[in-house]
C-alpha cells in the first residue's frame, strides 16, 4: 500500500535569543500508511510533541516537506490549510483542558462538523454516531466538561477529532493523564474505532508500554532525533540503538517475576539549545566512542524495515543477545 | 435556566440572598418608582421646607419642601439609567476592541507588538487622568445633558474594559482548548469570539457590576458638584449635595437617606456581579456521578467483607512495628460527614516497605496526609490511632509533632520542583535545615551539605549549592528532596508519588537512590502510588485500595501471582503488558 502520510527531513528551530537556537525537531523522515499506527516515543524534551504539531501545521515547520495524499501540507495557506483540517486531527494530553468549558458534550463534538459546511440534519446524525463510538450515551448531550470524569473527557475529545472522519489523526500522549483502568479503556477504544473507521493514528507517548499495544510501528525519538525505527515487535524485543535500550529497561512491568533490565544510562537529557554536530547521546551512551563525536550518526537499515542511528549498531545486538 | 438559577439561589449564603432582594427592589424603583412616590417629586412647597422625619413625611422633606422618601423613591430612574447605559456601551465597545488587541498581538506578525504596546499606553494615557476631572471637562464642554453625562461615563470606562478583556484573552488564549479550537479549523475571528471570549465572561461580568456602582457614584459625583444633573431632577448626588449643607446645624435627614440609599445601590450592584458569575458556572446538574461513586462503595464494602484482608506478616515480624495504622476512618469534619477513608489498618516493620495502590479518587492521598497529621480544613480523623512507635501521633501537640515529623518521619512529595522555595539556593536550603536541628558552624554547615548531595548522587556538589530551584532539573530537584528527607537518617520515610512528572529513565535512577539510602539507613518506607510496577519492584507488601479501603493487602510476590480481590485482579489487567 502507498505511504498515505510523508514526512521528510523536517526541522523546527526555535529562536530563543542572540545566537541561542533550540533545535527541538532535528531532520526527522517517517511515513504512515492507511490505517496504520506509527508510536513516536520519547522523553520530555524529544521533540515528539512539536512533530506532531508540525505536521498538523499548528507550529510552523522551519524546513522539511510533509505531503498528506501527494498534496503538499507545507505549502498550503491558511483557507485551505483550514479545509485541510477536516482531514487531519489531533487528540490532546489533557482531558479537561482541551475542551471548551462552556461548551457542551454535543457542541464540541458538532462544532468541527458546523466548520466544514455540513448541514444539521446530517450533523445530528454525526454527532449521534460518534458518541456511539466512544460509548457515550445520550445523557451526556447536555452535560459540560466539569461535569464528565477524566475517561468521558477523552472520549469526547476522541468524539470531537473524529467527527469529520479524518484519514488521520495524531494522538498527543492522550492517556498520559489517566489512571490505569481508564487508560486501558482508552486504548482499546482507539484500537476498536481504527476497526471501524480504519482511521491511520500517529501515537505520541514517553510510555512505552501504552504505545506497544496499539502500535504496528514504533519510532524513538531522543534529542530532535529519531534514534531507531522498526515494526513494534523489533523495537520491543531487539533494539539497535542504547537509548532504545534504556528506554525499554527503564520500563517497570508489573510483575516482581520480571525484574527491571539492568542496563541504565547515566545523567539527563542535554539542552537542545545550538546542539553540536554530534551523535544526540553521545554525552550518555555506555559503548560511544570518538568516531561518535564527528557527526550526527546516520540511519542505517540494520536489518529489513528495521532502522538504526548507531554506530555501533551491532553492539547493542550483542548485549541484548547476552 | 429554571435549574440553575434554582441551584444557584440554594447556594448563596443568607446575607446574599438579603442582598439580592434589595437588588430587585432597586430595579423594581428603576421602572416603577416614580409612580409610587405619594408626593410630586419635583415640585416645591416652600411652606413645608426641612421637615424633620416622622408624620406626613416619612423621611422628612428637603430645603425645598419636597417629601425626601418620594424622591429617594424615584431616584434610580435617574442613576441606574445613567449607570446602566453607560456601563452597557462601554462593554459594548470595550470588550470586542479587547479580543481583537489580543488576538492580533498573538498571531505574532511584524509590528503586532509594537501596535499593541501602543495601543496599550495610548489607553493608559486616558486612564492616568484623574476619572472624575475628565469627566467633569467633558460635561463642562459639551454641557451637562442627560445623553453628554453618559458618554462620558462611558468614555472613562471603556479603556478599563479593553485591557480586562485583552489580558483575559491572552491567558485564555495559551489553554488546550484554544489550540483544540485552532486544530478542528476555526478561524481566528471565530476562536476569539467564539471560544475564548464567552469563558472571559465571567470576569466582564464582575467587571461590569463594579463598574455599574462605580458609574452610579461618579453620576452622585458630578451632580454633588454642580455638573451633572440638574435640581429638581430626583437624583442621588443631587440630593447629597443639597442636603450636606445642613448637616452642619444638626438637620441630618436630607442628606442621610439619599446617602443610605446610594450605598445600598452601589453595594448590591457589586455583590449582584458575584452571583452572576456563580449562576454562569458550567455546570449540569449530574446526579448519577455521585450515585457511581456510592455504588463503588457499596460494592467495595460488600467485598471486603467476603475477602478477608488479612495484612500479611510483616518482614520483620518479630521487631516492634515503627508505624502501626488500626482502624484509622476519616471524614469530612462538619455537617453530613462523608466518609474519605474507611477503617484503614496496616502496620510497618523496621526497614520495611509497603506499596498504597490505587486510582484517583480511592483516598490514598487523604491517607498520608492523616498518618503525616496534615489533615487540610475540614477533613477530620473520625476513629482510629497512627501509632509511631508507641506514641500515637493523632491529636499530638503541634510543637511535638513537628519535631519528630523533621527528624524521625520524613516525606518526599510529587512535583519536587513545586516543593523547593523559589528563591533560596540549595545550599541554603540545607545549612538552614542543619541549622535548625543542630548548633553547626556555617563552614562544618556547608560541608555536611556538600556530603549530603554527593549521597544523593549529583555531581559538582560544590558549585549545585548555589543554584536555585529553577536551575535544577526535575531528577536533580527530587534529589535535593531526598537530600532535605534523609538528612538525618529517619526511621520512616513517607513517599508519594515520588517520581511522578519525572521521566522513565530519570525515575529508574530516583527509585533506586530512594531505595538504597533507605535500605542503607535502615529507614522504613511507605510509597503511595497509582504504578504497579514501582510497588512490583521497590516494595516489600503492596496494599490496594479502592474507595477508601484496603481490599486486599499482601507480600509483593503473592499479591502478583494469586490476587484474591476481583478489584485488583480488574487493575492488574488493565496493567497487563
Amino acid at each position: 500500500m502507498s505511504n498515505m502520510l510523508e514526512v521528510e527531513d523536517l526541522t523546527k528551530v526555535f529562536v530563543i535569543g542572540k545566537d541561542a537556537n533550540l533545535i527541538a525537531v532535528n531532520n526527522v523522515s517517517f511515513n504512515l500508511k492507511h490505517g496504520e499506527t506509527l508510536g513516536l516515543v520519547g522523553e520530555s524534551g524529544s521533540g515528539k510533541t512539536t512533530v506532531g504539531r508540525c505536521i498538523l501545521r499548528l507550529i510552523e515547520p522551519t524546513e522539511g516537506r510533509i505531503t498528506l495524499d501527494g498534496e503538499d501540507v507545507t505549502a498550503l495557506d491558511a483557507t485551505s490549510l483550514r479545509d485541510l483540517r477536516a482531514n487531519m486531527q489531533l487528540v490532546f494530553q489533557d482531558p479537561f483542558g482541551s475542551l471548551n468549558p462552556r461548551l457542551t458534550v454535543s457542541q464540541t463534538v458538532e462544532e468541527p462538523l458546523k466548520l466544514h459546511g455540513m448541514a444539521r440534519a446530517e450533523r445530528l446524525k454525526r454527532v449521534a454516531e460518534m458518541m456511539r463510538l466512544v460509548g457515550l450515551s445520550e445523557h451526556f448531550y447536555h452535560y459540560y466538561p466539569a461535569d464528565l470524569t477524566a475517561s468521558e473527557q477523552q472520549r469526547v475529545g476522541i468524539a470531537r477529532a473524529l467527527a469529520t472522519k479524518p484519514e488521520f489523526v495524531v494522538l498527543d500522549e492522550p492517556t498520559s493523564m489517566l489512571d490505569p483502568s481508564a487508560r486501558a479503556e482508552i486504548l482499546e477504544l482507539l484500537q476498536d474505532i481504527q476497526k471501524e473507521l480504519g482511521t491511520a493514528f500517529i501515537f505520541i507517548s514517553h510510555d512505552l508500554t501504552s504505545v506497544a499495544k496499539i502500535s504496528h510501528r514504533i519510532a524513538i525519538m531522543y534529542l530532535g532525533h529519531i534514534v531507531e525505527h522498526a515494526p513494534t515487535d523489533i523495537i520491543m524485543h531487539s533494539q539497535r540503538h542504547p537509548y532504545s535500550r534504556a528506554l525499554l529497561s527503564a520500563v517497570l512491568f508489573p510483575d516482581p517475576a520480571r525484574p527491571p533490565d539492568p542496563y541504565v544510562i547515566e545523567g539527563e537529557i542535554p539542552t537542545a539549545i545550538n546542539p553540536k554536530p554530534e551523535c544526540p547521546l553521545y554525552g550518555r551512551c555506555p559503548i560511544r566512542e570518538d568516531a561518535c563525536r564527528s557527526a550526527v550518526p546516520p540511519m542505517v537499515e540494520v536489518e529489513p524495515d528495521h532502522f538504526s542511528a548507531c554506530r555501533r549498531w551491532r553492539d547493542v545486538a550483542a548485549s541484548t543477545q547476552a | 435556566m429554571w435549574m440553575r438559577i434554582k441551584r444557584t439561589l440554594k447556594a448563596l449564603p443568607k446575607w446574599q440572598l438579603g442582598v439580592l432582594g434589595i437588588f430587585f427592589g432597586i430595579i423594581f424603583l428603576t421602572i416603577f418608582g416614580p409612580y409610587l412616590a405619594p408626593f410630586p417629586t419635583e415640585t416645591a412647597d416652600p411652606l413645608s421646607r426641612l421637615v424633620p422625619p416622622g408624620g406626613k413625611h416619612w423621611l422628612g422633606t428637603d430645603e425645598n419642601g419636597m417629601d425626601i422618601f418620594s424622591r429617594v423613591l424615584a431616584a434610580p430612574r435617574t442613576d441606574v439609567v445613567i449607570g446602566v447605559v453607560a456601563t452597557f456601551i462601554s462593554v459594548v465597545i470595550g470588550a470586542p476592541l479587547g479580543v481583537l488587541v489580543a488576538l492580533y498581538e498573538t498571531r505574532g506578525k511584524a509590528g503586532a507588538t509594537a501596535f499593541a504596546e501602543t495601543f496599550m499606553r495610548l489607553l493608559e494615557v486616558m486612564q492616568s487622568f484623574p476619572v472624575f476631572v475628565f469627566a467633569m471637562v467633558l460635561v463642562a464642554v459639551f454641557g451637562g445633558s442627560l445623553t453628554n453625562i453618559i458618554i462620558a461615563i462611558a468614555f472613562v470606562n471603556t479603556p478599563v474594559f479593553i485591557r480586562l478583556v485583552r489580558a483575559e484573552v491572552l491567558t485564555l488564549v495559551q489553554r488546550p482548548f484554544a489550540e483544540a479550537a485552532r486544530a478542528v479549523g476555526n478561524n481566528e475571528m471565530r476562536l476569539g469570539f467564539r471560544h475564548i471570549f464567552p469563558n472571559a465572561f465571567p470576569v466582564v461580568m464582575v467587571q461590569v457590576s463594579v463598574t455599574v456602582g462605580f458609574a452610579i457614584l461618579l453620576t452622585a459625583g458630578l451632580s454633588f458638584v454642580g455638573a451633572g444633573v440638574r435640581p429638581p431632577t430626583p437624583e442621588l448626588g443631587a440630593m447629597i449635595a443639597s442636603g450636606a449643607k445642613y448637616l452642619i446645624i444638626e438637620q441630618w435627614w436630607p442628606a442621610l437617606f439619599p446617602g443610605i440609599a446610594l450605598g445600598l445601590t452601589v453595594f448590591s450592584f457589586g455583590i449582584f456581579g458575584e452571583i452572576l458569575n456563580l449562576a454562569m458556572e458550567p455546570r449540569a446538574v449530574r446526579k448519577d456521578l455521585d450515585r457511581r461513586r456510592t455504588n463503588a462503595l457499596e460494592s467495595a464494602a460488600g467485598e471486603a467483607a467476603a475477602v478477608p484482608v488479612a495484612v500479611a506478616a510483616s518482614v520483620g515480624a518479630s521487631a516492634a512495628p515503627v508505624l502501626a495504622v488500626s482502624d484509622l476512618s476519616v471524614a469530612v469534619g462538619d455537617a453530613g460527614g462523608q466518609e474519605l477513608i474507611s477503617n484503614i489498618s496496616f502496620s510497618l516493620a523496621p526497614g520495611e516497605s509497603m506499596a498504597i495502590v490505587g486510582e484517583s479518587g480511592s483516598g490514598k492521598s487523604v491517607l498520608v496526609k492523616s498518618v503525616l497529621q496534615l489533615l487540610p480544613f475540614p477533613l477530620e480523623v473520625t476513629s482510629g490511632a497512627v501509632r509511631y512507635g508507641d506514641i500515637d501521633l493523632v491529636g499530638m501537640e503541634k510543637r511535638k509533632l513537628r519535631k519528630l515529623r523533621s527528624r524521625e518521619i520524613a516525606a518526599i512529595l510529587p512535583n519536587a520542583k513545586s516543593q523547593l522555595n523559589p528563591l533560596t539556593t540549595v545550599g541554603a536550603m540545607l545549612t538552614s535545615a542543619l541549622k535548625a536541628h543542630e548548633k553547626i558552624s556555617n563552614k562544618d554547615a556547608i560541608a555536611r551539605s556538600i556530603e549530603l548531595l554527593e549521597m544523593v548522587g549529583i555531581t559538582d556538589p560544590e558549585l549545585r549549592l548555589s543554584a536555585f530551584p529553577h536551575e535544577l532539573s526535575g531528577g536533580m530537584a527530587q534529589r535535593v528532596c531526598l537530600a532535605l528527607a534523609l538528612m538525618y537518617r529517619p526511621r520512616l520515610l513517607i513517599a508519594d508519588e515520588p517520581t511522578a512528572g519525572l521521566d522513565v529513565t530519570i525515575q529508574r535512577q530516583v527509585l533506586d537512590l530512594t531505595r538504597d539510602l533507605a535500605r542503607d539507613a535502615g529507614t522504613a518506607r511507605l510509597v503511595i502510588t497509582g504504578d504497579f510496577g514501582i510497588a512490583a519492584h521497590y516494595c516489600d507488601r503492596v496494599a490496594v485500595m479502592q474507595a477508601g479501603r484496603i481490599v486486599e493487602a499482601n507480600r509483593t510476590e503473592e499479591l502478583f501471582a494469586s490476587p484474591q480481590h476481583p478489584y485488583t485482579k480488574y487493575l492488574l489487567s488493565c496493567v497487563q503488558v
